[in-house]
């Protein structure tokens, strides 16, 4: 492989350069890839479990129990007309499908579906591929590459920040289509997911304070060890919070106010057909994945397995295999397994919950939610300050992530016990009060 | 290479935000807005300066734009409205105006850029030379120690600001009570 890269390197400043150059666009091709041969299956699996929910067989058609029709769907869908109605805002009438698309793929770029290719093993590897040690290597001018399209140092600041940057292709959609459904749908949105952001930043918080660090590597990094060492155990709150915030942030039921067919008629995407249709559709699906991703790197260890492995006597024994094994794991057996827990989840919250009215949706977001996240960042903010204090070695102990979870858990509980119990004496004074009327308003004499 | 990167980023920064004013329609203009928020963003990308960098579209092309996008469609600005009077010369007051806010910028970059008039980033710099730590860790550090007081200071004053909103938005009927539109509220 050496003689490739030094031929590409005449062109890109040096056979270093070159290899940066193709592992990058080998990456994006392969994770990007994955992800997009993955959509169509989600939709089949998804109409499969709504089907089995509702007690009938689904589609069962086209392939092995139906496996291939979300491949047809694609193509029918491809081959629609395209119709573009008189009177929508023709640039931004097109701008706005890119804008769902374009954000939902950059967001993938940082996920990290697999430990870094470092020391021996990254040695090993330039073997196996006849690569000069002196550009790939521990020494050598390369000397990790991750298994993440992109590594920044602010990874969770840049998934906020393309989450932000999402809102604005329902948004414009809704404006642009030159209906009243349409605009109805593209405000719900927009103010919906401005809502849920601050819920799911401040869920983020918690997690980046454990870690001390923004790095999504560092993160997996500070849970390893087991399942007893991931986030979700220092932040179930938290979790609980980002699992919610990551349905309104999809646009997902019982938060689907944007689309809400039974009202708005499909809401911003009314007025979309064929692929400008299918962009939308598939920028859902890239979406889900993506958060469900996120979920997965902050709170449940990313690629890391449940139990920790003797990969180092594993590694002794087998060689190259043991190796090849200990990097493919992850992206291949573990993160899928993680990711398509929480699609399911998705998916089954379709099936069996309502949608939500406009006010409950921003009681729960502004008057719930909020206060929770923020009551647990302080707890979170107090336990790592405490054992900061104590231990002095800038890392969070088992001990301490183990009494923040039970110190906001217990909190969480109570508050919602005492939330509920006064509903319900709220709920019996007004059947009281309901019943007491009724009796009054017989009598018109009395009543007055 | 870089410079070929820079000098297109820096066109289309200066296309959208000339976007900005020329567009008639204000969506338009908004959204405009909105890419020139990202190429400014992108733009401290390739100064390596993640961190402002992603500050910037969380803040700005997130956060900001979103509200703005939010009212001028609820607006639904078609017609422009008649001018008043005082605002009639608005053009020229402007031209002027932005002609001089062009050379007090041009001077303050000139100023900063050459001495260490801004402490803080002469100060951030001098860290991170010395430590090698992540910009956000040297950046947070200054915050709650050298710059305790203004930053708390600043969050005092988006704390008033948010306050203020609360108490415009709340309405009144016309003896002075409170509107209360949440039933449950009421019954609770």
């Amino acid at each position: 492989m050496q003689p490739f890269f030094d031929f590409l390197g005449q062109f890109t400043g040096g056979a270093a350069n070159a290899f940066v150059i193709v592992t990058s666009v080998l990456k994006i091709a392969l994770i990007l890839g994955g992800v997009l041969q993955v959509v169509p299956f989600i939709i089949v699996f998804e109409r499969k479990i709504i089907s089995w929910v509702q007690d009938r067989p689904g589609p069962n058609r086209v392939g092995p129990f139906g496996l291939l029709q979300g491949i047809v769907d694609g193509v029918k869908l491809f081959f629609k007309e395209e119709i573009m109605p008189r009177g929508v805002d023709k640039g931004l009438f097109l701008l706005a499908p890119c804008l769902v698309v374009i954000p939902a793929f950059l967001a993938i770029c940082i996920v990290p579906v697999g430990p870094i290719i470092q020391g021996e093993h990254l040695d090993a590897y330039a073997g196996f591929f006849g690569l000069d040690p002196g550009m790939v290597g521990t020494n050598g001018e390369i000397s990790h590459v991750a298994m993440a399209i992109s590594n920044p140092n602010i990874g969770i600041l840049y998934l906020l920040a393309i989450t932000s940057v999402g809102v604005y292709g329902i948004t414009i959609a809704g404006w642009s289509s030159n209906n009243k459904w349409s605009l109805i749908g593209g405000i719900r949105a927009s103010a919906q997911m401005i809502s849920y952001e601050i819920t799911l930043s401040l869920a983020v918080i918690g997690v980046v304070l454990l870690a001390g660090s923004l790095n999504l590597y560092d993160i997996i990094d500070s849970q390893r060890g087991g399942f007893w060492h991931w986030n979700v155990i220092a932040q179930p709150v938290a979790i609980l919070l980002f699992v919610v915030a990551m349905f309104a942030e999809t646009n997902r039921l019982p938060f689907d106010l944007a689309e809400a067919e039974a009202e708005l008629t499909g809401g911003f995407h009314t007025e979309y057909s064929s692929m400008r249709f299918a962009l939308f559709f598939m920028g859902e699906y890239v979406n889900m994945v993506i958060v469900s991703a996120a979920c997965v790197t902050l709170f449940l260890g990313g690629f890391l397995g449940p139990v920790p492995l003797p990969w180092d006597a594993l590694i002794e024994q087998f060689g190259l295999a043991a190796i090849l094994a200990f990097y493919l794991v992850g992206p291949m057996v573990i993160l899928p397994a993680k990711i398509g827990f929480f699609i399911f989840l998705f998916i089954f919250a379709r099936a069996t919950l309502p949608r939500l009215r406009y006010d409950q949706l921003m009681t729960l977001g502004w008057k719930y939610m909020l206060p929770i996240g923020i009551i647990n960042l302080i707890v979170t903010a107090c336990g790592v300050a405490i054992d900061m204090a104590i231990t002095q070695d800038g890392q969070v102990g088992w001990v301490t992530k183990v009494s923040i979870g039970v110190v906001t858990l217990a909190m969480f509980l109570g508050w919602e016990l005492l939330i509920f119990s006064r509903n319900r004496r709220a709920q019996l004074a007004r059947e009281y009060r309901n019943l007491f009327r009724k009796e009054s308003s017989s009598d018109p004499a009395l009543a007055s | 290479m870089f410079l070929l990167i820079y000098s297109l980023l820096f066109a289309l920064t200066v296309i959208f935000a000339l976007g900005v004013l020329l567009f008639e329609n204000t969506v338009k203009s908004a959204v405009s807005l909105i890419f020139t928020m990202l190429c400014i963003a992108a733009n401290y990308l390739l100064m390596r300066q993640e961190f402002v960098a992603f500050i910037q579209i969380i803040v700005y092309a997130g956060a900001i734009m979103v509200v703005f996008l939010f009212v001028i469609m609820l607006l639904n600005l078609r017609e422009p409205e008649r001018t008043p009077w005082y605002l009639r010369n608005m053009r020229y007051w402007a031209g002027a105006l932005a002609f001089l806010f062009f050379f007090v910028l041009a001077w303050a970059i000139q100023v900063f850029a050459v001495s260490d008039v801004a402490p803080g980033a002469a100060a951030l710099e001098e860290l991170r030379r010395e430590s090698g730590q992540a910009e956000v860790t040297q950046l947070a550090t200054l915050m709650v120690t050298q710059y305790v007081v203004p930053f708390l200071l600043t969050s005092v004053l988006l704390l008033v600001a948010v306050i203020g909103a609360i108490v415009m938005a709340r309405r009144k009927d016309e003896d002075g009570h409170e509107i209360v539109l949440d039933e449950e509220e009421e019954d609770a």
